[in-house]
């Protein structure tokens, strides 16, 4: 590499970090310093706000394990399907991560709005701060992908890194709904 | 994998389509969300209706047990029978952040989503997190039923 | 614009709106 890539090279992957960074942190500040407003915004049809944070959340989830695969696949590391991707599976990644993602925004608004950056338990504390990442992340891989001359280890990181914190979001949130009882479940 | 950076065509598309968006969301939450005249408190709040209205039936007195009580979710109501003739109503809607209360059993009004408990007969905190007591919501047994007051 | 390829940008366009919807929102709410 020339002195001039390496120069761009570098200056990208720190321009997209850095603009994660700022996602994140814009996040969790606007969550930490608006007042909990404690009202529900709208339910979405479902029988409560929490029954729509779940189902919502559910629904992204598995989406971003059909952008596991299909990213797998499309970089050739799906086990015995090495041959480059079918055409169509580029579209599917694509629009299961943009249908995940647009998932994800009524839940977070609700979540942000009238929860707040919440600290009472320790589940809460992980789930406002990966609430907070998983967009910074989202943010800087979506950037990443249009910037020339990113290490190779970056674009698998930052969506993985996005995948594992909906993940986590799932599993502090959802999951904790799943295990009330004498709610309803829908 | 990348697709190729940038042009300033989809720079601007990518921008207007973006702004637009926004405008769109700020005043589909100015106008609608942030004048949301619900009277549920709480992040949780259903869009459970507010207590029925005076003079409307709530419950034969037959289904509300002596010693324990009802959850009416669908009117908004909690009914508690603590001794054989005396009826109280409350809010059902937590005062925690707003879940619906799953039950009245042993001896406790309970919230199913953290765990916050109420006396039956004052609607008073007996166990957290919540810290405010459930409204009282006024009922009278009426014959063989139970009326909001 | 005709050499635009609309299709090709739809997601990207998608998830940009969304995020655009949201901002916007949450600047109305502060």
């Amino acid at each position: 590499m020339t002195q001039a890539r390496t120069g761009v090279a570098q200056r990208n992957i720190t321009l997209v970090l850095l603009v994660g960074v700022a996602v994140a942190v814009s996040l969790g500040v606007y969550a930490r310093v608006h007042h909990a407003s404690g009202h529900p915004l709208f339910t979405l049809g479902f029988s409560g706000v929490l029954q729509m944070k779940t189902w919502l959340t559910s629904a992204a989830t598995f989406l971003l394990l059909v952008q596991l695969t299909t990213a797998l696949w499309m970089w050739g590391r799906l086990p015995r399907m090495t041959s480059p991707a079918p055409g169509w599976v580029t579209p599917v990644h694509r629009y299961s991560g943009a249908v995940a993602f647009i998932l994800t925004i009524p839940v977070a608004l609700n979540c942000i709005w009238s929860l707040g950056f919440a600290t009472y338990n320790w589940r809460v504390v992980i789930h406002s701060v990966a609430g907070c990442l998983f967009y910074g992340a989202y943010a800087a891989k979506m950037l990443g992908l249009r910037m020339k001359g990113l290490p190779g280890w970056a674009l698998p990181v930052l969506g993985g890194a996005v995948l594992s914190l909906l993940v986590v979001l799932w599993l502090t949130a959802a999951l904790w709904f799943f295990t009330r009882t004498g709610v309803p479940l829908t | 994998m990348a697709e190729g950076s940038i042009s300033r065509r989809s720079l601007l598309v990518g921008g207007a389509v973006t702004v637009g968006a926004g405008i769109a969301g700020f005043f589909v939450a100015r106008d609608k969300w942030a004048r949301s005249t619900s009277t549920i408190a709480g992040a949780n709040g259903y869009g459970a209706p507010a207590p029925a209205a005076s003079g409307a039936v709530l419950s034969p007195l037959s289904a509300v047990p002596v010693g324990g009580g009802i959850v009416l979710a669908a009117k908004g109501v909690v009914l508690t029978r603590v001794t054989a003739d005396s009826v109280k109503g409350f809010s059902s809607i937590c005062t925690h952040e707003g879940c619906t209360l799953a039950s009245v059993a042993g001896g406790t009004i309970n919230c199913p989503c953290h765990g916050s408990k109420f006396n039956p007969a004052t609607g008073a905190v007996v166990h957290g997190p919540a810290t405010l007591p459930l409204p009282v919501v006024r009922v009278a047994v009426r014959g063989a039923d139970v009326y909001r007051a | 614009m005709r050499d635009w390829n609309w299709r090709r940008s739809l997601p990207t366009l998608l998830w940009l709106a969304a995020a655009g919807f949201a901002v916007g929102a949450l600047i109305a709410l502060a």
